[in-house]
Parts: C-alpha cells; sequence; structure tokens
C-alpha cells in the first residue's frame, strides 16, 4: 500500500516536473528531483511491511523509523519544493487556486512557524508519554494515523527551516537559528527521559519477541539513547547549516529565498548525518549453579583471565585498581550483577547499572573465589518476606538515609564532582541490600548495627514499593523533576497555549 | 471572502462548541460524582471550559459585525482649571500653615505618634539572639539517633554516616549532627581539636553554614559532605571546610568522647553558632 | 429583561450616563495587549479554586497522626496543615484536581505578568502618563511571588519547609535587624510553630486583598487613561482606535478567560503537581534532592547558588555570603524597575507623554536593555535547577555553576549587542519594506523641468 502511495507521488511529481520544464525556461534541478526522490524512497522503505514488523518487536528499531520518517525523510521531501512545483507547474488555472487555498486563513495560521514548532514537539511529547503509542502498537488504524501525523508535523517543521517555496510567514535567519536550537533539548529531554525510564513504557514490548535478543528495558534504553543522539545529531547538523546559509545571506535584505542551489550542501549534509546510533548491549546469558570447589576454582581462572590485570594477583590490588581482599561477598556480587565490573568506563568516570557481563554462574564462582581467598566483609544479605508494618518505618527510614542523594521518589540526584546516584528502579530487591550494605562507589555503606536486619527489610521494601507502585493520581508525573518541570510544563503549555489564543483572536495591527 | 457562507459555517461550528461544552459540563458532573480520577474529572470540565471559550472567541471575532470605534483621548486637565485647583489648595494650606506653632507642633505630634504606633511590632516575636549562640548540646549528652537510642562507639563501620540529637532533644532543628567514621589518618584535626574524635568517630552540625539546609549528601569515596540547596561541599579531612559552592565557613564541629560503657557523649556545646550567618555573628 | 436592569439601576444610582459611553468604548484589537488579561483570569481561578481550598485547609501547626489512605504515611506524625492537605488531596472528591488547578494557576499568573510587563516595558507603555500603573504592575508582580511562596509553603511539606529555612536564613542576612526581622516574621527563630498560621493569614487574607485592591486601581488607571496603541492609519497621540467593549471586546476578552479557565483545569486534571504525599511532612533534619522552589522564585534560588562564598567581617560583625545575592540583587534590580520611567526620561530627556507605542525595534537601546536584564534572570533562574541539569546531561554540577556564573557576566553583555543589532537589522528590513509601499512615491525631476513620478530606487 505503501509502495503504491509512494510510486503515485513520484509519479505526479515527474508529470510536474515535465510540465514544468515544458514551461521555463531554466529546468528543474537534478539535486532537487533527487532530493524528493529520497525522501519519498525514504517512507516507503522505512514503512514497508518489513520494516514495519521489525519495529513492531522492537523499539530502537521502532524509534529508527521515526527518526527517519521526521528527520530524514520530511527534509528531503521539502528540499525536493514540492509546493513550488505544484505553483509553477500547472497552467494558470488549475495553480491560481492552489495559490488561493495557500492563503486561506486557516492555512496560514496552522503553518504558522511558532504552531509548526509546538506541533512538532507536542506532538513528539504527548505521543511517546500517552497511551497514544502503546495503542499505535496494538491498533494497525491509529499506527497509520500515527505516521501520518508525525510526517505531517514533520513537514510542517522543517518546512521554514528548509526555506524552498511559497510562504505567508516570512522567517528570518535569526529566527530560523532560533527555531532549530530551540528544539534540540526537546529530542535530547524525550530521548533521555525515554532512556531513564525505570519501567517499559510499552507493554507491547514486554510481550514481542525482541530480534536481538535483548530485554524489553535495554531496548528501550537503546532507543532512548539513539533519539537522543540522532536527534541531537541532526537537529545539530540542521543548525550549522543554518548558520552557514546566515552567513553567506548577511548581505540580502530579502524576506523570501527564492532559488536554492545552496540547498545543496542543506540536502548533501543531512543526507551524511545519518548517524543513527543504536547501541546494544550484550546479552546477559542464563543461570545455574555450581559446587563450591569447582565454583572456587572456576572463579580463579575467571579472576586470572578478566580481574587480575587491574585488580592484581591473589586480590592484592594495582594502582589502577583497589585490593579485594576482605571485601565481601556482597561487594563482589553487587558490582558484578549489576554490570558495573568489569569496568567499561575510565577510572574517573562514574560506573552506572549495565547489563551484567557475567552469567549468574560466572559470579557465583567468582563471589566463591573471593570469599575462599580472603574471608570476611559483608554477606549477600537476605532479604525477608514484606509486612505491611514494615511500609511506613522503610519509608521513615529511606527519608531519614536514602532520599537526600536518591530523591523522595528513588529517581536519582546529582551529588556533586560528577557523581550521581542513581535511579533505583533497576536494581534487585538483593542489589539494593547489597549496596546499602557496602556503600558503593560515593554511597555511604550501612552495616548492621547502623541498620538491623529489619531495618533493611523494612527499607528494601519501601524501595520495591517505589519501583513497583508509585500511584500519581495528579496525572503524569513529569519524571518527578518537581518545580523545574512544572515550571517548564506552565511556561511552553500553559502561557504557550493561551499565547496562541490571543494570537488567534487578536489582530497583528 | 464569501462572508454569508463563512458566517454560517463558523456558526455551526460555536454551535458544536456550545454544544459538546454543555454535554462535557454534565459529564463532569457525573465524573465528580462517580470517579475518583482527577484525569477524568478535569477532562470533562476542561472540556466544557474551552467549548465555552471556542463560542466566544468566534462569536467576538467573527459573528458580531466587526467595526472599529475611536474615542478622543483626554489629556490632562486644562490650564484654567490647573490653575483654579492650585489656587484652593495654597488658600486652604496658607490658613493652616500660617499658623506656625501649631503647625509645627502637629508634624511633631503626629510624627512622634508614627514612631510609638510602630512599637507593637516588637510583640510578633521573642528576642533572638540568646537562641542563636546556643543548642541543646550540653557537656556529657549522650548521642542519640531519630529513634532515640543512643550510639556506642563499634557501632559504626568506617564510612558510614548517621543523624544524631542530643539525648532528650531528638529532631530539634539547631541541635541536629552527624555521626561519621573516618578512617584513621583521614582527619587533618588542629591541635585545638586533638581529642575531638576518639577512633575516627567525629560529629559536625547538619545544618548548612550558608542557608540552613540540612547537609544530607555523604560522598563516602571522597569523604565530601553536600548540601542539595545550593551545592556547597564540605570537605570532612579539613574539618568539614568549604571547597566548592557558596558557603564560607565549615560546618562547626562538636567535641565528643567514649565514655566508660562504650557510648558517645558529647564534651560540650558547639565551640561557635550553627547555621547560617548573621550580623552579631562575629568573624 | 436586561435592559429593565439597567433601567431599575439607574434610578437608583445613576449608571446610565456610564454606561452610555462605556459600552462603545475603544478597546485596541492587537493581540499582545490580552497578556494581561491572561494574569487576571489565572488570579479569577486562583480565587475561586482558593476558596474551596481555604475552607478544607487546616492551618494549624499541632501534630496529629495520619489515618489516610496514603500507606507509607500512616502512623507518621504530620501537623494539621499537612493533614488536612493529604485530605484535600486523598479523601476529598475533586480535591486533588481543585488543588492542582490551583498551583497551576498560580504559575501561570506570575507566568503571565511577567510576559505583560515585558510587552510594557518594550513598547515603552510605562512613559508619562502611565508612570502609575507600571509602579502598581510591579508591586502587583512582587505581591503574586509572595502570595505564591507564602502558598506553597502551606502544606507544611519538605520541599517548601526547607524554602522556608532558606527564606528566614535570608532574613537573617540583612546586617543590623536581620534575626530580629526573621524572629518577627516568623514568631521565633526557625522552625517557630506560629508560622503556619501566619502564611495563612498572609495568603488567604493579606496578600489576596492587597492583590484584589490594586488591580482594581491598575484597571481603573487604565480605563480612565484609556489603552495605548500601536501606530497605524488614523491613530494618533490623541484617540484612541479599536474594537467597541459591547458585544465586541466584551465577547473575546470572555473567550480568553474561558480558554485560561480551560487550560488550568487541562493542567490540574493531567500534570501532577506539588504531589506532598511524595515529600513527606516536614521535618528539621531531612532534606531530599532535587530541592528547588517554584520557577518564580528560581531566580533567587540560583542567584543563592552562584553567589560568591565570600563574607564581610567589620568590627566583630558578620556580613555573610548569601546577604548579596539573596537581598541586595532582589533590592538592586526591582528599584532599577521601579524607576525605570524615570531612569528613562533621563537618558532620553523625553517629558512628552505618550499614547502611541513603540515597536521594539524602533528604540534599540531600550530593547536590548530589556533582553539584558531578561538575559540575567533567565541565567539565574536555569542556575537554580544546575543539579536536575548535571543529572540529566552528565556534567558535573561544578562545571555548570562555573557556567552559569560565567554566563552571568557574558550573556547580558552578549544579549544587549547582539539584540541591538537585531532591532537595527530589523529597522532595515522594515524600511526595505515600506519602500516598496505602492502608495509611497518619488518625484523625479527631468533634466526639462518636468516632474516624474516612480517607485522609490534606494533607501537614502
Amino acid at each position: 500500500m505503501i509502495f503504491v502511495l509512494g510510486l503515485l507521488s513520484l509519479v505526479v511529481y515527474a508529470l510536474g516536473v515535465r510540465a514544468h520544464d515544458a514551461r521555463h525556461r531554466r529546468p528543474i534541478s537534478r539535486w532537487q528531483i533527487a532530493f524528493f526522490a529520497a525522501g519519498v524512497t525514504v517512507v516507503a522503505v522505512v514503512l514497508s511491511p518489513p520494516i514495519d514488523a521489525l519495529a513492531d518487536a522492537s523499539f530502537t528499531a521502532h524509534m529508527a523509523q521515526h527518526l527517519a520518517l521526521t528527520m530524514l525523510a520530511a527534509p528531503l521531501i521539502l528540499l525536493g519544493a514540492p509546493l513550488r512545483l505544484a505553483l509553477t507547474a500547472p497552467p494558470p488555472r488549475i495553480a491560481r487556486p492552489i495559490a488561493r487555498a495557500l492563503r486561506n486563513r486557516l492555512v496560514v495560521i496552522l503553518t504558522a512557524p511558532v504552531l509548526a514548532w509546538l506541533a512538532f514537539v507536542g506532538v513528539m511529547w504527548t505521543t511517546h508519554l500517552s497511551g497514544l503509542y502503546e495503542a499505535a502498537l496494538e491498533h494497525e488504524a491509529v499506527h497509520i494515523g500515527e505516521h501520518a501525523l508525525f510526517l505531517a508535523t514533520a513537514l510542517l517543521f522543517w518546512y521554514p527551516i528548509v526555506g524552498i517555496g511559497p510562504t505567508t510567514h516570512p522567517f528570518g535567519h535569526f529566527a530560523r537559528l532560533l527555531y532549530v536550537l530551540l528544539v534540540m533539548p526537546q529530542t535530547a529531554f524525550l530521548g533521555l527521559a525515554i532512556y531513564q525510564s525505570r519501567h517499559v513504557l510499552y507493554p507491547h514490548y514486554l510481550a514481542a519477541r525482541n530480534p536481538f535478543g535483548i530485554s524489553a528495558l535495554a531496548d528501550q534504553q537503546a532507543a532512548g539513547e539513539s533519539m537522543w543522539i540522532a536527534g541531537s545529531l541532526i537537529m545539530f547538523v540542521a543548525l550549522l547549516l543554518v548558520a552557514a546559509d546566515w552567513a553567506r545571506n548577511d548581505s540580502r535584505l530579502a524576506a523570501r529565498i527564492d532559488t536554492r542551489l545552496e540547498a545543496v550542501p542543506l540536502g548533501g549534509s543531512l543526507l551524511l548525518s545519518l548517524a543513527i546510533a543504536a547501541i546494544f548491549a550484550p546479552s546477559a546469558a542464563s543461570a545455574q549453579a555450581a559446587s563450591n570447589a569447582t565454583q572456587v576454582r572456576e572463579g580463579r581462572n575467571l579472576y586470572e583471565l578478566r580481574c587480575s590485570s587491574c585488580h592484581g594477583i591473589h586480590l592484592r590490588g594495582s594502582p589502577i585498581a583497589p585490593p579485594l581482599l576482605g571485601v565481601g561477598a556482597a561487594t563482589v556480587d553487587f558490582w558484578l550483577e549489576t554490570g558495573r565490573m568489569p569496568a567499561m568506563v575510565p577510572a574517573n568516570v562514574q560506573a552506572m547499572h549495565e547489563p551484567p557481563q557475567f552469567s549468574l554462574e560466572e559470579i557465583n564462582a567468582l563471589v566463591a573465589y573471593v570469599t575462599a581467598t580472603s574471608p570476611g566483609g559483608p554477606v549477600i544479605p537476605i532479604v525477608a518476606n514484606f509486612g505491611p508494618g514494615n511500609l511506613v518505618r522503610g519509608r521513615a527510614i529511606y527519608a531519614a538515609n536514602c532520599q537526600a542523594c536518591h530523591g523522595a521518589m528513588g529517581q536519582g540526584g546529582s551529588v556533586g564532582y560528577g557523581y550521581i546516584a542513581p535511579p533505583l528502579y533497576a536494581a534487585s530487591v538483593t542489589q539494593v541490600a547489597e549496596a546499602i550494605r557496602t556503600g558503593p562507589g560515593p554511597m555511604p555503606r550501612f552495616g548492621p548495627s547502623v541498620l538491623s536486619q529489619s531495618d533493611l527489610d523494612a527499607v528494601v521494601h519501601y524501595v520495591n514499593v517505589l519501583q513497583t507502585q508509585q500511584a500519581d493520581p495528579g496525572g503524569f508525573n513529569l519524571a518527578n523533576l518537581g518545580p523545574v518541570a512544572e515550571g517548564f510544563v506552565a511556561w511552553v503549555f500553559g502561557l504557550g497555549a493561551l499565547v496562541g489564543v490571543i494570537r488567534l483572536i487578536g489582530s497583528n495591527a | 471572502m464569501n462572508a454569508p457562507a463563512r458566517g454560517s459555517t463558523l456558526q455551526r461550528i460555536a454551535a458544536l462548541a456550545l454544544l459538546i461544552s454543555l454535554c462535557a459540563s454534565v459529564g463532569f458532573a457525573v465524573a465528580y460524582s462517580t470517579t475518583e480520577s482527577a484525569q477524568l474529572q478535569g477532562l470533562a470540565l476542561g472540556v466544557a471550559l474551552a467549548g465555552l471559550a471556542v463560542a466566544f472567541s468566534i462569536w467576538g471575532t467573527s459573528l458580531v459585525a466587526q467595526e472599529q470605534v475611536v474615542d478622543q483621548r483626554e489629556m490632562a486637565s486644562p490650564d484654567w482649571e490647573r490653575r483654579t485647583a492650585a489656587a484652593e489648595l495654597e488658600a486652604g494650606t496658607h490658613q493652616i500653615g500660617r499658623r506656625h506653632l501649631l503647625s509645627r507642633l502637629l508634624g511633631a505630634a503626629l510624627g512622634v505618634f508614627g514612631v510609638a504606633a510602630l512599637f507593637p511590632i516588637r510583640s510578633l516575636g521573642p528576642n533572638p539572639n540568646p537562641q542563636l549562640f546556643k543548642t541543646k548540646w550540653t557537656p556529657g549528652a549522650r548521642l542519640v539517633r531519630e529513634d532515640g537510642k543512643p550510639v556506642r562507639a563499634g557501632e559504626l563501620e568506617v564510612g558510614s554516616i548517621v543523624t544524631i540529637f542530643p539525648e532528650g532533644f531528638v529532631g530539634d532543628a539547631s541541635s541536629q549532627a552527624l555521626l561519621l567514621r573516618l578512617a584513621p589518618g583521614t582527619l587533618h584535626a588542629t591541635p585545638d581539636r586533638a581529642d575531638w574524635s576518639p577512633q575516627g568517630y567525629v560529629v559536625f552540625s547538619k545544618v548548612c553554614t550558608h542557608a540552613g539546609c540540612p547537609v544530607g549528601l555523604y560522598r563516602q569515596s571522597t569523604q565530601e559532605l553536600l548540601c542539595p540547596c545550593h551545592q556547597s561541599t564540605f570537605n570532612l579531612a579539613e574539618q568539614a571546610k568549604p571547597i566548592s559552592g557558596p558557603a564560607t565557613r565549615a560546618l562547626p564541629q562538636l567535641p565528643i568522647r567514649i565514655a566508660e560503657n562504650g557510648y558517645l557523649r558529647a564534651q560540650s556545646d558547639f565551640h561557635e553558632p550553627v547555621g547560617p550567618g548573621f550580623w552579631e555573628r562575629g568573624g | 429583561m436586561i435592559a429593565k436592569l439597567m433601567l431599575w439601576l439607574d434610578d437608583r444610582l445613576g449608571t446610565s450616563s456610564f454606561t452610555s459611553r462605556a459600552f462603545r468604548k475603544a478597546f485596541p484589537d492587537h493581540w499582545s495587549f490580552m497578556l494581561g488579561e491572561i494574569a487576571l483570569y489565572s488570579f479569577a481561578s486562583l480565587l475561586a479554586t482558593g476558596i474551596f481550598l481555604g475552607l478544607l485547609f487546616d492551618a494549624s501547626d499541632t501534630h496529629q497522626i495520619y489515618h489516610g489512605p496514603y500507606a507509607p504515611l500512616v502512623g507518621v506524625s504530620v501537623s494539621g496543615a499537612y493533614a488536612s492537605t493529604m485530605r484535600i488531596s486523598f479523601e476529598t472528591q475533586a480535591g486533588l484536581m481543585i488543588r492542582q488547578i490551583h498551583h497551576w494557576s498560580a504559575l501561570l499568573f506570575c507566568a503571565a505578568i511577567v510576559t505583560h510587563m515585558a510587552r510594557i516595558f518594550f513598547t515603552g507603555a510605562f512613559r508619562k502618563p502611565r508612570e502609575i500603573n507600571w509602579i502598581i504592575g510591579l508591586t502587583l508582580l512582587l505581591l503574586a511571588l509572595g502570595a505564591g511562596f507564602t502558598g506553597y509553603s502551606l502544606p507544611d511539606d519538605l520541599l517548601s519547609g526547607t524554602g522556608l529555612r532558606i527564606a528566614a536564613s535570608i532574613a537573617m542576612t540583612i546586617p543590623f535587624v536581620g534575626v530580629w526581622i526573621e524572629s518577627l516574621f516568623f514568631g521565633g527563630p526557625f522552625p517557630a510553630p506560629q508560622i503556619t498560621g501566619r502564611l495563612f493569614f498572609t495568603h488567604v487574607f493579606l496578600l489576596p486583598s492587597l492583590i484584589v485592591g490594586l488591580i482594581a486601581v491598575h484597571m481603573a488607571i487604565l480605563w480612565h487613561q484609556k489603552h495605548t496603541q500601536f501606530r497605524g492609519p488614523e491613530r494618533t497621540e490623541s484617540n484612541v482606535v479599536g474594537s467597541p467593549l459591547w458585544p465586541n471586546y466584551a465577547l473575546k476578552s470572555l473567550g480568553l478567560g474561558f480558554a485560561s479557565f480551560a487550560v488550568v483545569v487541562i493542567l490540574g486534571g493531567f500534570f501532577q503537581i506539588n504531589p506532598i504525599w511524595q515529600y513527606g511532612p516536614y521535618d528539621p533534619s531531612l532534606v531530599a534532592s532535587p530541592a528547588q522552589p517554584d520557577w518564580y522564585v528560581g531566580w533567587l534560588d540560583g542567584a543563592l547558588r552562584l553567589g560568591l562564598p565570600i563574607a564581610v567581617h567589620i568590627f566583630g560583625h558578620t556580613i555573610p555570603a548569601a546577604f548579596l545575592p539573596g537581598i541586595v540583587f532582589p533590592l538592586v534590580a526591582f528599584t532599577l524597575l521601579y524607576l525605570w520611567p524615570w531612569i528613562e526620561r533621563w537618558i532620553t530627556k523625553d517629558d512628552r507623554a505618550h499614547n502611541l507605542l513603540d515597536m521594539p525595534r524602533d528604540v534599540p537601546w531600550r530593547t536590548a536593555t530589556g533582553a539584558a536584564i531578561l538575559a540575567f534572570f533567565l541565567v539565574t533562574t536555569l542556575a537554580a535547577s544546575d543539579d536536575v541539569q548535571a543529572r540529566l546531561i552528565a556534567i558535573p554540577v561544578e562545571t555548570l555553576t562555573r557556567v552559569y556564573q560565567g554566563l552571568g557576566i557574558a550573556l547580558p553583555i552578549l544579549a544587549w549587542f547582539a539584540v541591538f543589532q537585531l532591532c537595527r537589522e530589523l529597522q532595515a528590513r522594515a524600511i526595505q519594506r515600506a519602500m516598496k509601499d505602492p502608495r509611497i512615491v518619488e518625484y523625479v525631476r527631468s533634466p526639462e523641468g518636468g516632474f516624474d513620478e516612480q517607485q522609490p530606487t534606494s533607501v537614502t
């Protein structure tokens, strides 16, 4: 179906080019035709059944699909100047009604750059953060509508930036620069919000079989990262091109720019910036148990192979890594299970929670080796079953000891010098308990005489409730960012909407 | 533009908006009575109001004759009127001002009355000065945690932190303090504080010296305390001296000792006022 | 029927002489003149929702055990203020929605005032004869900030209590009288139990009555002086051209009013704001990250974060570091704003009355100065969330602090020059456009002595 539409649009465009060339002395440039064809091709390919099926199973692929649609196909299509062709190709009796339609008050209002910007950003945010995305995944009709909406808002959004063709909204260089500059944080923040999310946003992906073999949450994180990186990259390139354009054109004071051979580098660079990064984390294998002596032996082998180069022989440490003597089973288990070790980042960068690089069996082996070689240190804590009375005490302990760094809802926080108290949503119950007992990295430690076993049970219970049962009766929780996000929403959505209203009902004279 | 045709379309839109608004208002009444969801209630009420907004806006911009009226501005009053007013004022004022002694006494009486009338403001609050210079810590007071349990030496590992209060004053805002256990050799104690921190146990006031927030963040690996309000960082090794952010003074340190049965006790109150600075505080 | 009512009123109050002219009063239509109305309608929303909340709120510091439906707090000792706010949020039908509408209206109220004030500034509407309204408007802004601050401090939760502590500390930095001011305002050294009742009285009676009164005066003066207008055909300094109040402008204004209500209701229903159950009740020894005030106080918090750690010691007394960003900065900034009409008169030597507005591009130096002031406030507002940014974009907060400190100096200067240049460019472009206006013709004399009409060919 999409192929038919794509082919049809190419045919219409070709006919238009023929009609235009017949009537005008200067033919349509090859670049322009190429851009349009490329844009339509991207749409057709990206929305074709095999890619669609891939997007159905993987959030990252779906994100790539949307990015290609809104940040690649849309500007490419616009670089083909279809609207200008629609006005210059047909004979006047057809072109005139088209021109009149473009001057219609409703069309003028709807194509206002401010509205286009708001629509683009608004559609992006609301589709991702509301039930619409999930509904689209479940119902094909909604999905088609969603793609149409994305493409439409993207075309409206890119129109003032590309700047070719008829417009009733003169848009100067400074404004174009600001226009692109202001959208950059939007894609970045949304991508980051998706990346940071504690649970899978769209249950559809939990049920789907991931073609890359990674968990739904890891897939989602990769999707968020792609949006953030690719979106920022493409917008940054657009920014550079707009700035270059301004530098070239600052001698001209015309509000409309007619011929766009300069569009060539604009389009070419866009094509080159096809940097849709999808980072795929290595997969975690399943877990098995093994007997103790063989475990210790296996652990020693693993240690000498993977750890000793930094942590020294016999756990003695080295100039670049601390000794592991007497650190305890909990420490080893925590760092390995949360993927913070083996270190994938430089020593001065804080390691964050990643999928583990060892299997559960290998982790048990390493734990056995370390505790056998150097006994002592915190054992792997066992968290008892939760009782109802624990919740209030858990909250009180959490408030007194944890929320200053990790935030009132476990959303994480900055603790200075580039360190972050991470969000608590990804850690298992045991990992939370281990972290409390061992104090990894900048985190202080809370031993049994500071937090008794029942205290530990209570606070871990409370963290578990934060992970699984956060109810937000007031609506969107704005990523638990507090007054910062609230102020942003009040200005952008509240005042923004009302300024839109007064622009509509007031006059401009 | 075909005005009549366009007008009737807009009229239809306005009518539709009002109809939707009507239904939404009913919907709000239903939602209020049957559901606890703020989202449903907000949606119904919001749509009801939006429908009215659409209708009024269309009505005001398109369904009434769009005309412009012109008003003339009245600038300042005409000259003769200004002169008359000035003359009347002067005539009356002259009669008052003529009596010099009386008007001077009047001015003095009103002035002194004004000053006297301000005195009751003093009743709004107590003299703050005594309380600013001391906390509830006394010599020998036991260190207790938030649940009232006293702290013994040996209970904290190196790298642990606990919020403590003087015994009997749990929750007291100015006495709140942080008990930490530092690794031996970490703390570079000045000679006058040599015996303030036995076995690596050290106590600092939790009230930030910048704007008074509790200094709740502890970076154990770099031995620093961080205040979340304005990001002041205090270096524990140098007796909680501020090394980053807007704070200018170190967190006051509480001298403690280990008593016979292992309980941690304060030697005295803080040696300086806790919390943010103020005029009377001195150097 | 309404006509009968008008006659009834006229019999008693003689209103027809007023209404006969009022209904045809001209109101200029430019969209930017409606920003103040957004503020007005947000305030109306605040009053309506505020009455509901005020009747349900318990302004007491007396502690009680919480027994409501929010499980993690059951059994915790909380103040009456916190307990009643929890009751409103969880146990009162539509309570949470109305509470959220109230708070969103407050954020919108302040945003609309600032935007409206910016419009007044950039178009020169504060000039004679409107200096009084400028003063009143600025005072309304300060009252609105105060109402917002006291309002969100009412529930006695951890986040707002932390803000109160900071406010008390800032008060204490004032030389000579600081600690006394703090004690008299709060009823004692922090935390004083009297503050809950005082906040309630201030927020529910003192400030709203002042705001209502000043709004009334503000609008009466506007009514009497008539609105300003942009230059245009048939518009002069001594007339005002616009839509008649009845029915045109009244209908449009009602449309805007209902739109404002719709916006705050949608926000209040769908966007969670100030979830006090997450923050928990105030405890002076607890704190949570991140810790920010509402956006309209953000500039002050950001200034405190960016403040240099320099305290002044004179004759055995201290002026703490927080004095400069916390007291001096707002004092200087607002004094500058209050005095602006007279500062501008001193600079331009222009004593005339102005009823026609400037296009901002036509007064480049004023527009640039306004942009610089806004840039400074923007930097301090952004700096208030530097730890949130540090977490989200993985740059150490200390680095961000240095960046914002630098921007605080550089951005206003850059903004001044950039906006000045932009105004010049816009002016040039406007002249270019005007040159293409078919109604403008040049007359050129030919060598033979005749005159010819032609379109202007150059800018000179």
